[in-house]
């Protein structure tokens, strides 16, 4: 790749920027890490190679996940054979509501780290051995010493708790209906 | 698909576990495709678990997870992660100014809740077993509701069951599952989606038959999973739910923000003989126990005479140990006087048609089985003097819900006027009747000094599903000085306040099985058995009452043993 064909700082900065909703926006459409992790990589590939498509006029969140979108289609109809976790015809109805749930995906960040600071530090440090070090069960279990079904349980409830704090901050902060 | 339903199988399947269960997979997709709302809940929990793992990166490394972790960065994260992109996380001041970008943006945020409230109204998948009325016995559905179910009718999600009385069966059914839910009145229940319905108070069985494909109902105690056949009896009450195990297992995941008394109580298979109690702050359980267990509790009670009543010696032993003023067995004399235990006490008469029903050596009277409704009388009265402290104590098993008073103290019936209520102790029926402001299938006891005809000024209360049909209760009311309490067998079941300086009044009549003494309007008579009245001029203590109802319950020994 030449000079004149690399993408420009601003375009890189736009796709850095965008890559939380992005990623956000794939695991929504297939839900599943694995599959998602596939097609981003992919969608910021084919990013890149349109880089000098890209209008500025336009904006670029949008036009991202319109590349997106098509990319998670393209991957399940290439894959109609496979036993994904979402069938392709399912996938097609969640791209819309995916597309709706990243509109809101920034309050969401906000809501999730203001929970996250709250919870106790037990449940800090499994929610980070489980989402950011990645760990399985297993290992999340020998380390805390419990069994891998207490581990298993313990994640679930600490997770939906989340998520019921992020659903009453955001309900809070939206205006009233009356 | 309830919340924490659809939570489970997104998890499973961000995973990849999802595909090792074509059963959970099939749910899931099926339960999206068909519902537009919660493929919007689907959407924004996904995206939160995306923004989870960039999150979880910001939060402090424990002290004591290095420790056990070693110093080494852990080495087992997934190669093809999500994370796995080609460009570089952003800082967190790119990410701030993103959020702040981002914020103009913001469109709907109440889509969760929105979806939350809407469960009941969510179509019904074609995968999803049909419900259906089949079988009704003696069945007394909820007198305000506009339809009455019937037999046969198929039933729709979010369908209100409300039983007073008797047993309904609902049948659910598809190729892969079969369960039948017994209603015992007095019960409400809601469908749900075609599945198990949501109990809201009283008491379900459920019987379920799997061929495949796992039966699922969220409880307040948690989310049930029914793998295999099995019974399951289910108890609500305002303040607890209970699971008692009649047969096979269930899978068990207690709910989110409960507090475990047992450290062993965890997730996992509930077995025959286990049962759980909940409680209850809202809708959600915050402390859970185990119980004993108590299959009787299910039982089907439709005949009077299921339930026995032997109270012998050692029961009139602890009575007339706790001093009573007057003391009924209920073993009748000659003519219609019944026999006080107490010397000096007040003579009780019976008036109308009373019979009397044997349980081995114990007599009980049974009243409103017969055209004429009878009911007994004092002819004496009292107390003599005001009394601050009372206790009243008797055993009832009511036939059915209905508006009856169980004992009452009045004062005789003055020209054109009622006669005045010092206390009393009733049933709240199954139908509202004007004159009556006692709520519907309650237990309510009441004090009024002065003695009137009229609710203004009195101090009691009301307790809502206060009894059981068809089932012998002790019931025992309590003046305690400033305070009132009453106990339904052995326990504490209401306390109120009972005003300063109140007594209950003295020279009354004694009435039990109606309202007013004869004379005055035969009204809310008492349908059914009742056994061993005392009156005490003392108020009894907790451990009082509760070892008399001990006792009670007691089984007799076999005659002849040692």
């Amino acid at each position: 790749m030449s000079s004149s064909q690399l993408p420009s700082d601003k375009f890189v900065g736009f796709l850095t920027a965008s890559q939380d909703r992005l990623r956000a926006y794939v695991l929504a459409c297939v839900g599943n890490y694995s599959d998602a992790g596939d097609i981003l990589q992919k969608t910021n590939v084919v990013l890149l190679r349109k880089a000098r498509e890209f209008q500025e006029s336009v904006e670029f969140e949008a036009w991202a996940i319109g590349v997106a979108k098509f990319e998670v289609l393209a991957f399940v109809r290439d894959r109609q054979r496979e036993r994904l976790s979402f069938s392709s015809e399912l996938v097609e109805l969640m791209v819309d509501a995916s597309e709706e749930a990243v509109g809101t995906l920034a309050k969401r960040q906000i809501a999730l780290r203001s929970c996250l600071a709250s919870l106790p530090e037990e449940k800090q440090l499994l929610i980070r051995m489980r989402y950011a070090e990645d760990l399985s069960m297993g290992q999340i279990a020998s380390h805390l010493g419990k069994s891998v079904g207490s581990v298993k349980a313990l994640v679930r409830r600490v997770r939906a708790l989340l998520h019921e704090c992020v659903a009453t901050k955001l309900a809070q902060s939206s205006p009233s209906a009356s | 698909m309830s919340p924490e339903r659809l939570e489970e199988l997104l998890s499973a399947a961000i995973d990849g576990s999802l595909t090792d269960e074509a059963i959970d997979r099939e749910e899931l997709n099926a339960a999206l495709l068909g519902d537009e709302v919660l493929r919007r809940s689907a959407a924004a929990w996904l995206s939160e678990e995306s923004l989870l793992r960039q999150e979880a990166a910001t939060l402090p490394v424990s002290n004591t997870h290095h420790k056990h972790a070693g110093a080494a960065a852990p080495t087992f994260r997934r190669e093809r992660g999500i994370g796995a992109s080609i460009v570089p996380p952003p800082s967190i001041a790119a990410a701030i100014g993103y959020v702040a970008l981002a914020c103009s943006l913001l469109l709907n945020v109440t889509l969760w809740l929105a979806s939350r409230e809407a469960g009941p109204a969510a179509p019904s998948n074609p995968t999803d077993p049909v419900a259906r009325l089949t079988r009704v016995t003696g069945c007394i559905w909820e007198p305000s509701s506009n339809h009455a179910p019937e037999r046969g009718d198929l039933l729709p999600t979010g369908e209100r069951l409300s039983l007073k009385q008797g047993i309904a069966e609902i049948e659910i059914r598809n190729r892969d599952v079969q369960a039948t839910v017994r209603l015992i009145g007095p019960c409400t229940a809601r469908t749900h989606a075609g599945g198990i319905p949501d109990l809201q108070s009283g008491k379900m069985v459920v019987d379920a038959r799997v061929f495949g494909r796992s039966l699922h109902l969220d409880t307040p105690a948690g989310h049930l999973k029914f793998d295999d056949n099995s019974s399951l009896g289910l108890v609500r009450s305002h303040d607890n739910y209970e699971l008692h195990m009649l047969d096979g297992s269930v899978g068990w995941t207690p709910g989110l923000s409960t507090v475990a008394a047992d450290p062993f109580l965890i997730e996992g298979q509930i077995t025959e003989g286990d049962a759980i109690r909940c409680y209850l702050r809202g809708r959600n359980a915050v402390r859970i126990e185990r119980i004993a267990p108590a299959s009787n509790k299910f039982a089907e009670e439709l005949s009077m005479t299921n339930d026995r009543l032997e109270l012998g010696a050692s029961y009139r032993r602890a009575v007339m140990e706790s001093l009573p003023s007057n003391y009924w067995r209920f073993g009748r004399t000659k003519g219609a006087r019944l026999q006080n235990e107490i010397a000096d006490g007040i003579e009780l008469t019976i008036g109308g048609d009373v019979k009397t029903v044997s349980y081995g050596a114990n007599t009980a009277l049974e009243f409103g089985m017969t055209r004429q409704a009878g009911y007994l009388k004092s002819e004496d009265r009292w107390p003599k003097a005001p009394l601050r402290d009372l206790t009243a104590e008797v055993w009832v098993k009511p036939s059915h819900y209905h508006n009856g008073t169980v004992v009452a103290l009045t004062t005789e019936r003055l020209s054109g006027h009622f006669p005045r209520h010092a206390l009393a102790l009733e049933l709240g029926g199954s139908e509202a009747h004007w004159r009556s402001p006692t709520p519907l299938t309650s237990l309510r006891y009441l004090l009024r000094d002065e003695p009137s005809d009229l609710p203004d000024n009195e101090f009691g209360s009301s307790v809502s599903n206060g009894y059981d049909i068809r089932r012998w209760q002790h019931l025992v009311y309590v003046k305690r000085g400033d305070r009132l309490e009453l106990y339904r067998d052995g326990v504490q079941v209401a306390s109120n306040d009972a005003g300063q300086d109140k007594h209950v009044a003295a020279s009354l009549q004694l009435v039990c099985g109606r309202l007013y003494p004869p004379g005055a309007p035969a009204e809310r008579l008492y349908i059914g058995q009742m056994d061993e009245l005392a009156l005490y001029e003392r108020a009894l203590t907790a451990e009082e009452v509760k070892e008399h109802h001990d006792i009670g319950t007691q089984k007799p020994p076999p005659p002849g043993s040692i």
